[in-house]
């Protein structure tokens, strides 16, 4: 894909063109900064997702002490990661129409929305990030409640007996448990961010309206096909591979120095 | 040219096949053999014709007033119907606009008529970037999309409806009048709501430019590279178009796929308002009146009039910004394609 990111095919022959592909990305593509903007942007959707599984995950095992109800709730909160994505895009493209339930259940409640969430400008992008949170999750509670299974139950304890609230409880004692794991699931949403959209954004909106939703896969997708600029798409996919390199790079020496100073 | 227009890349040295498989004494009947043409030669072979369409519903008219065996042959008689028909209730027009293609079966009931009868040249220029988007024969698109949104004239969910999603309104009987990309669907949804519930309509005139019209184009079949017996292919596909292979597509298909053979006996044809539908179709090939989406490469497509359609409906771009933005889509393509502007312009259409 590099060598192919630094040739430009034309009719008859590929011909050598340096970096010509990321220049022409960087500066006359009209997508490409709005793509990795929106990755961006669907990043700040990671501290969200974080809280609500943290919270989720502490609910269920502080709060559910019947083994039947626990599985019931952990199996609630799993449903959507086991659901297809293309599923879920569908259900929910239905859901959020101007028309769709969504509305017609503010309505209901007196609030007259009129607002087609994914196919307007300034709600599209929120829109996707919601059903993104909302499928992947779950994900984390699992994970969540597997680590804190395997916590020592006399620190919970210890922390009831001395009379810490649930909030401190989840804050001093959960959390630090849950570090390593915390770290793992968040670098896997990093890569989730970046490199795992596209079925959502593909079935939700196509990156529309306009280019309000458009991420790096799916410019990368539109180009090698609808477009039939393998290079320039090869251009566009190196960018995406250096930009999750250096998060997961970033994060593993923030792990490692977390990891130190805990110890 | 073809391979940005969706045929596989790397048709180098087999890119005469085609045409070394097929004998002239064949390719003479083929009706739509100019729009498989290039410098000389027949690339492909289009076995049915296909076409763009504006279906009505009859029931709606007569409620409203209208005469449904004469649908509107003008834009102001459109306009017009338009309102009289959102007064008595319906939705004028069902659309989907969130993926844009709406826009490009629009263009195809405008441009012609801007472009003085075939918009093929005008098209092809605008690509090639001898004529700006901006200039009024093809920005009036937009003047026109805006006066029927003005007049109210669409479904109000249009953002979150893909553009099948909108036509399929019509065919739920929700909307009193729908633009069809492909004429397939057209003469199929007459067959399913009956010919006295649904009605096809031509491209209205647009003040003196004359309309009437059913843009038309083959569906095109090629023989690719990687074809193994690329003989069997050739000679199926020569099969295909003849009188008996036409009529057996004709008849199983319910007449939705159109015979583009002039060996294909059109007298057989029954329905009245299907031959009507044929002829124009068939008329439309003969006067270059072939859809945008078969002349515009995709890409230019995608990135200006389909976008700017959705942008009309979900951000209210003005006609002169949508203009603009299909401008700047030719202007990329002719960038990333130097190579292809020329070939393009000698495109035989």
């Amino acid at each position: 894909v590099v060598r192919l990111s630094l040739y430009r095919d034309n009719i008859f022959a590929s011909q050598f063109v340096g970096l010509d592909n990321f220049e022409y990305l960087v500066k006359d593509d009209p997508n490409f900064w709005p793509a990795v903007t929106h990755n961006a942007l669907l990043l700040l959707g990671l501290p969200i997702m974080l809280g609500l599984a943290l919270v989720v995950a502490f609910l269920i095992h502080d709060g559910v002490r019947s083994r039947k109800l626990s599985a019931i709730y952990r199996s609630l909160v799993f449903l959507p990661f086991v659901l297809s994505i293309v599923v879920v895009g569908r259900i929910f493209s239905i859901f959020l129409r101007s028309d769709g339930p969504l509305n017609s259940f503010a309505g209901a409640l007196g609030w007259g929305v009129d607002t087609a969430w994914l196919g307007n400008s300034g709600t599209a992008l929120g829109s996707v990030l919601g059903v993104i949170v909302w499928r992947e999750f779950g994900l984390g509670v699992i994970l969540f409640l597997a680590r804190l299974a395997s916590a020592p139950e006399e620190l919970f304890e210890a922390a009831r007996v001395e009379g810490a609230s649930w909030w401190q409880t989840l804050r001093h004692v959960a959390i630090p448990q849950l570090r390593s794991t915390i770290a793992f699931w968040m670098l896997l949403n990093v890569i989730v961010m970046f490199s795992w959209v596209f079925n959502y954004v593909y079935v939700l909106t196509k990156g529309g309206p306009g280019s309000a939703t458009t991420v790096m896969e799916l410019e990368i997708y539109d180009w090698a096909t609808t477009r039939d600029q393998p290079n320039i798409a090869a251009a566009m996919a190196t960018m995406l591979l250096l930009l999750v390199a250096i998060f997961v790079v970033g994060q593993a020496v923030l792990r490692k120095r977390l990891i130190r100073e805990s110890t | 040219v073809v391979r940005r227009l969706h045929v596989p890349r790397r048709l180098e040295g087999q890119r005469r096949a085609p045409q070394r498989l097929r004998p002239k004494s064949e390719t003479k009947h083929w009706l739509e053999s100019k729009f498989t043409s290039y410098d000389g030669k027949i690339w492909a072979s289009g076995v049915s014709g296909d076409g763009a369409a504006i279906l009505y519903n009859k029931d709606h008219f007569r409620k409203a007033g209208l005469d449904p065996d004469n649908p509107p042959s003008t834009w102001a008689d459109l306009v017009d119907a338009t309102k009289k028909l959102k007064a008595a209730g319906f939705i004028p027009f069902s659309i989907g606009v969130k993926d844009g293609f709406a826009g490009v079966v629009l263009m195809n009931f405008v441009v012609p008529q801007q472009a003085g009868g075939s918009p093929a040249n005008l098209l092809k220029d605008a690509v090639s970037g001898e004529v700006s988007w901006t200039d009024p024969r093809l920005a009036n698109l937009w003047e026109r999309l805006e006066e029927l949104k003005g007049a109210g004239a669409f479904n109000k969910n249009a953002t979150s409806l893909e553009y099948f999603e909108g036509k399929e309104l019509f065919d739920a009987k929700k909307a009193s009048m729908t633009f069809t990309g492909a004429i397939t669907f057209a003469i199929n949804s007459v067959n399913e709501l009956g010919e006295d519930k649904a009605g096809i309509m031509a491209a209205p005139d647009l003040e003196d430019k004359k309309g009437g019209f059913l843009p038309g184009m083959p569906l095109s079949q090629v023989i690719t590279p990687y074809t193994k017996d690329k003989e069997a292919a050739a000679a199926l596909l020569t099969w295909l178009h003849q009188p008996r292979a036409q009529e057996i597509m004709y008849r199983l298909s319910d007449g939705v796929m159109i015979p583009v053979d002039d060996r294909f006996n059109f007298d057989q044809v029954e329905k009245p308002w299907l031959k009507k539908v044929y002829d124009q179709v068939i008329d439309a090939m003969k006067r270059d009146i072939p859809y945008a989406d078969g002349i515009v490469p995709f890409d230019v497509l995608g990135e200006g009039p389909m976008k700017a359609t959705t942008l009309t409906f979900s951000d209210g771009l003005a006609p002169a910004k949508a203009a603009q933005m299909c401008q700047a889509s030719a202007d990329n393509w002719r960038k990333l394609n130097p190579d292809l502007i020329e070939l393009y312009k000698k495109w035989a259409v």
